[in-house]
């Protein structure tokens, strides 16, 4: 871990489309080695807040830095030797085979990096995402959580190696959205494990409870606006729950890892969702 | 599947010896060969008869020339604008290169271009053609692009759009010309590689040059485009300078191509869809596949067009278009089978 650096840092980030303000005046930190979990209903601005922080939406208001640099100051391809982009839908249809796939990831390393490397990245990046198994096969051929954690190794080869002055981000859109129960907490442990390694990490979810058990941090957002931020015990209370999600929750402790566990007890309200 | 180049090189080598070598006088390989020895200053690699080397040099080579440059630009552009729009049934000729280019050769003609002196005729259809081309898809880019995304499906409708505007304007210039130049409106529609001379070329080849050549070092950008424009974005690829790129380098292609051999049409549709069918979508091998693909149709379809009906010509655009559109039906008809277009699934 690198104490020195800045991070991932929006500064009161603002989007606008169509005249309505889809992320309204939002603070948040991604710091190297730590985990934030952004949560809330649908329509929050969870994806649209990582879009402004990876830099492919701009911000109508705020700014965003890497490293204390505006993003639009950074050459593209060390921008992307430094963050990882899982995006939610992939457009692909062409046939691929999985190792070109996850070969893309290398692309910002053209010239710095050589063939051999690449190939040796590309395995393991395979056998961390949990896709090794797919090696060989034709992507378009692929399930949707096979597609998924084929995409997660191509940005952890994007990401690989270290770069010399500054830390590694990754930023994931609903990752866990097409895995089962068992991938889902293989995924979340892959991703503790990437932030002991010193990565940043952004992750959009909707579990609470995996959010909780796995994130160092939470960002609860609602109507494009913070509803709470902080670590999961202090954030995840019944009245934070009820605010972004107008539902009746009893906020325990989990007996496993000791972090908050939401129990929904009541009916969702229909009053607050838009 | 990297040995499809090698193949793809020798049967261009292979076409090119059988189109020289055919026609009315007839030179057998090894001539062909002792004829080129000669002029490069190779002296005695074989004996050939002078009236050989005259067909050869002055009538067959130029044509056959011709035909690499325009069939390697075609299918480079094909290539390069199916990659930059995820989409398999993108076409120079299907978004108003082609007929922008042929309208502005027409227009470049009727002006006087053929009373200019030496290269100066040709280069100004090169040009003009060139300059028609890039008209016609820089509308139609602006009209498909909407805060830097540009829909394919708009694209194609300006395209259309573009190409009927395109069209009657050939109308109106048809409508008030001469027999001489209703047989140049022929030749822009149909195409032809006849009647090139080494003139027309040296004019033409730089810009032709100019377009294939960068689109080589475009091939791993396209390869990420394949996942969507943003997932490029964020692999560090500068989306909006590819897509410059590629419709810049289309229509300097495409636009010269017209201006040198008039509309070929399904090359540049058919020769990637190919490649991608047995090497994969990977854009370092479809580029220059289709490139050589390209150039071993063109030059075998120009000597169909001038054997089959011999002594007469068929307008190899015909013969492009005769053999390329049922071979692009049964393309779609096999892969609606097995539900994907080649390379791509059917969404």
């Amino acid at each position: 871990m690198s104490p020195g650096l800045e991070g991932l840092r929006g500064r009161s980030v603002t989007v606008t489309a169509g005249g309505r303000r889809l992320v309204d005046g939002v603070d948040v930190h991604v710091q190297p080695g730590r985990v934030l979990s952004v949560v809330g209903p649908n329509g929050a601005g969870k994806s649209t807040l990582l879009r402004a922080l990876s830099g492919e939406c701009r911000c109508a208001g705020g700014d965003v830095t890497l490293e204390g640099r505006a993003l639009s100051h950074w050459p593209l391809c060390d921008h992307a030797r430094r963050r990882g982009v899982l995006t939610q839908h992939s457009s692909l249809t062409f046939d691929l085979s999985v190792e070109a796939v996850v070969e893309l990831g290398r692309m910002p390393h053209a010239g710095v990096s050589d063939a051999p490397t690449d190939a040796r990245v590309v395995s393991a990046a395979l056998h961390r995402a949990g896709a090794h198994g797919l090696r060989g096969r034709s992507y378009p051929t692929l399930s949707g959580g096979e597609r998924q954690r084929v995409h997660l190794a191509r940005v952890l080869a994007q990401i690989w190696t270290t770069p010399p002055d500054g830390g590694r981000y990754l930023l994931l859109d609903e990752p866990l959205s097409a895995q089962d129960l068992g991938r889902q907490h293989e995924i979340m442990g892959l991703l503790r494990e990437l932030a002991r390694e010193g990565i940043g990490i952004l992750v959009v979810g909707h579990d609470l409870n995996i959010a909780a058990r796995y994130s160092d941090d939470l960002l609860v957002l609602a109507r494009g606006r913070t509803v709470a931020s902080g670590p999961p015990a202090r954030v995840l209370t019944p009245e934070v729950v009820r605010a972004a999600f107008g539902l009746d929750t009893l906020v325990t402790t989990d007996p496993v890892g000791g972090t908050p566990l939401v129990l929904v007890t009541g009916p969702p309200s229909m009053t607050t969702t838009t | 599947m990297k040995a499809v180049l090698p193949v793809l090189g020798a049967a261009l080598v292979a076409v090119c010896l059988v189109s020289l070598g055919t026609g009315a006088v007839p030179i057998p390989p090894g001539r062909i060969v002792a004829i080129l020895a000669d002029r490069i200053g190779l002296d005695g690699v074989g004996a050939f008869e002078p009236y050989e080397a005259v067909t050869l040099t002055l009538v067959r080579a130029p044509r056959v020339v011709l035909g690499v440059l325009v069939g390697a630009a075609l299918g480079v552009a094909g290539a390069a604008l199916q990659g930059l729009f995820r989409n398999p049934l993108a076409d120079p000729g299907l978004i108003g290169v082609s007929s922008g280019a042929a309208l502005a050769a027409l227009g470049v003609t009727l002006a006087g271009a053929g009373t200019l002196v030496g290269l100066a005729g040709p280069a100004a259809l090169a040009l003009g053609a060139f300059a028609g081309g890039l008209a016609a898809v820089v509308v139609v880019y602006r009209i498909a692009t909407v805060d830097g995304e540009t829909s394919m499906a708009t694209m194609l409708l300006a395209g259309i759009a573009v190409n009927a505007v395109a069209a009657a304007a050939t109308g109106l210039f048809v409508f008030g010309s001469d027999d001489q130049e209703l047989r140049d409106f022929l030749f822009w529609t149909l195409g032809g590689l006849g009647g090139v001379t080494w003139p027309s070329i040296a004019a033409g080849a730089p810009l032709l040059l100019l377009g294939v050549v960068p689109a080589f070092f475009l091939a791993r950008p396209l390869n990420a485009l394949l996942l969507g424009s943003a997932e490029a974005r964020h692999l560090g690829v500068d989306v909006d300078g590819v897509k410059r790129a590629v419709v810049t380098i289309s229509a300097v292609t495409v636009g010269t191509a017209v201006a040198l051999a008039g509309i070929i049409g399904f090359v540049g549709l058919v020769t990637p869809h190919v490649v991608r069918m047995v090497a994969g979508p990977d854009h370092r091998i479809v580029l220059p596949g289709a490139a050589l693909l390209g150039a071993v149709l063109l030059v075998a379809a120009d000597l169909a067009s001038r054997t089959v009906v011999a002594p007469a010509e068929l307008p190899v655009g015909v013969v492009t278009a005769l053999v390329g559109g049922p071979f692009f039906l049964w393309l779609v008809v096999r892969d609606r089978r097995r539900g994907r277009l080649a390379g791509a699934s059917s969404s």
